[in-house]
């Protein structure tokens, strides 16, 4: 008896916690789907016809498909260079006896505690005189160059817990130290490699703040940036606010519903953040 | 799971490296170091010198036009010991912090249910609470300012379905309650979050303890409290301390939700520098609120790597 009455709380708490984490999105994809107007009657009702017009609006009204563009160029570009110059630095920082091997360790350590407010005042002006300001080379650098403490960090942990003899017997073979990484390191490092991509890929998609100062022109805004203007807007026009909320929303749960176990290791990655 | 591979490991202090204990040098020896020439470059020309130069604007009364700032010494950091909006934004930080703690807490008992054995779906449960942390927070900001909206979200027509509603109202409009609006926004993101971390934690503790736990005549909450907890304890350790460190730098929400709103009601230290460097024109005064920001994490960081150690 006691033991039916656990379980059905059991149950009751963990499908109301579900809910409460589920249900806030689909409700916006649902008015996502409405008037404005309907909406505002009635929030809980979906009425007939399905009004995808919405997005339409929210497409090109919202400039959608240059965001998307931008930010796909800057996560792509952030994720390349960081693992780019990360891996050989963690590979030598971790692998081989480079006498200031710890101080330089430490001091890519401090990255990981700095927050992006300690460096974005000067960095602005730098920019600006630059003239990086509103490209989006600009904000990849920028981004990268936050992403690198993680990035070493984790590979370094990893690069150390390898086999010693393998890389010896990598040495001995002749492959000098580009070799080595390519094709003994890089395999067995590929867990690590793997949520660092997820990881930096999803820190430099949602990223607000590097955008918000570093590409202020209409034709080089990422999609979060780019939805605050869009909420701008429509604030008024909730059915398309929703509209472009789920544009920006339902790729990312599929991608998420897919791929589950790698996306929730890179994440998680970044707890240690 | 993930997170015991990458737990923060105190750098090098203390226990010397297993590679410069070893006889003579890898071929690969000194000339290593052109392999991290290009991450320094990047790290010093993008996060340390900037780093310096805050810390240098900190000093001067700045305000972003001038060529040339003027030196003010240690101005900036006295007005801001004084500075009230400074620190009722820290307060709306701190504030943040327990909330994250609530949700680390509703986080644990999630964990605790769905590592019970005879729990069905446990896969589904642990995906569906992880959503809302793949979001940006962004998208999740936006989304929350329409359920919080007073005549047509979701939150007041749902209070309104139940007969509460004496409790309707402007959520983020009225300023007794936007703090908090904001702040169970943020936590709605991160329980599921800590759940998966915490789980991750007790999957890895030796089944063999709760049997012997059990045949010593261990209730389920004994096993939970003296198994499972302390099972857990560096995951625990580690989402309290970077959860704190992350409420600290918290920004995005706020500048979606309510822009410090209403009045400086949610106004949180990150969300002030930008309003002061950005806003007002003031970046040599933001600089020094940056730097105490810095200097409290750093403190923080440095604490958490003393306890660490200390457990070790």
């Amino acid at each position: 008896m006691t033991r039916a009455l656990e379980r059905m709380s059991a149950y009751t708490a963990l499908i109301v916690m579900a809910m409460i984490s589920v249900i806030p999105l689909l409700w916006i994809w649902v008015q996502s789907l409405r008037t404005s107007a309907a909406t505002a009657a009635n929030p809980f009702g979906l009425e007939w016809p399905l009004q995808v017009g919405n997005y339409a609006t929210a497409w090109n009204a919202g400039r959608f498909a240059d965001y998307l563009m931008n930010s796909t160029i800057v996560a792509v570009g952030t994720v390349t260079l960081v693992v780019a110059v990360a891996f050989p630095a963690a590979y030598a920082l971790g692998t081989l006896d480079l006498r200031w091997a710890n101080g330089m360790f430490m001091l890519f350590l401090l990255g990981l505690m700095i927050p992006i407010w300690s460096i974005v005042i000067p960095l602005f002006y730098q920019m600006r005189s630059l003239g990086l300001i509103n490209t989006l080379i600009g904000a990849i650098l920028i981004e990268a160059a936050l992403g690198l403490p993680f990035a070493i960090f984790l590979l370094r942990a990893n690069l150390r817990g390898l086999p010693r003899e393998l890389l010896e017997a990598g040495r001995i073979d002749g492959g000098g130290d580009l070799r080595l990484m390519w094709s003994v390191v890089r395999p067995l490092a590929a867990p690590a490699l793997g949520a660092i991509v997820v990881f930096q890929f999803m820190m430099s998609w949602n990223e607000l703040i590097v955008p918000l100062f570093f590409l202020q022109t209409d034709d080089v805004r990422t999609l979060p940036i780019g939805l605050t203007f869009f909420q701008g807007r429509f604030t008024t026009d909730t059915a398309v606010l929703a509209a472009g909320t789920t544009l920006a929303s339902l790729p990312v749960v599929v991608v998420y519903m897919i791929f589950n176990r790698q996306f929730v290791a890179g994440l998680t990655a970044g707890a240690t953040k | 799971m993930t997170t015991t591979a990458t737990r923060p490991r105190t750098p090098g202090a203390g226990t010397p490296t297993r590679m410069s204990s070893r006889r003579g040098g890898a071929r690969g020896g000194r000339r290593g170091y052109w392999l991290v020439v290009p991450a320094l470059t990047l790290y010093t020309a993008f996060l340390l010198w900037p780093i310096g130069q805050t810390a240098w604007l900190s000093l001067t009364d700045w305000n972003g036009l001038t060529a040339s700032p003027t030196w003010v010494g240690m101005e900036n950091y006295r007005r801001l010991a004084g500075d009230a909006r400074f620190f009722a934004s820290l307060g709306n930080n701190l504030l943040w912090v327990v909330g994250s703690w609530l949700a680390q807490g509703l986080g644990l008992l999630l964990a605790a249910m769905l590592s019970v054995s005879w729990i069905r779906g446990r896969t589904l449960f642990r995906t569906l609470f992880f959503i809302p942390a793949t979001m940006a927070l962004v998208i999740v900001g936006i989304a929350w300012d329409q359920i919080y909206q007073p005549n047509t979200g979701l939150l007041n027509a749902a209070l309104d379905a139940i007969g509460l509603e004496i409790l309707t109202r402007g959520w983020l409009s009225d300023s007794g309650t936007a703090m908090g609006a904001v702040i169970a926004t943020a936590n709605w993101t991160y329980y599921g979050f800590a759940m998966v971390i915490l789980l991750g934690g007790m999957q890895a503790i030796d089944p063999h303890l709760y049997e012997a736990a059990s045949l010593d005549g261990a209730s389920a909450w004994q096993r939970f409290r003296h198994v499972t907890v302390p099972g857990i304890r560096n995951q625990i350790t580690l989402l309290v301390v970077v959860s704190f460190i992350n409420t600290l730098k918290t920004f995005d929400l706020v500048y979606v939700m309510t822009s410090g709103g209403p009045g400086h009601a949610t106004e949180v230290v990150a969300y002030y520098i930008y309003a002061l460097a950005f806003v007002t024109g003031r970046p040599g005064y933001a600089a020094a609120a940056a730097v105490v920001l810095t200097v409290i994490i750093l403190i923080i960081t440095a604490i958490f790597l003393r306890v660490r150690e200390r457990e070790r």
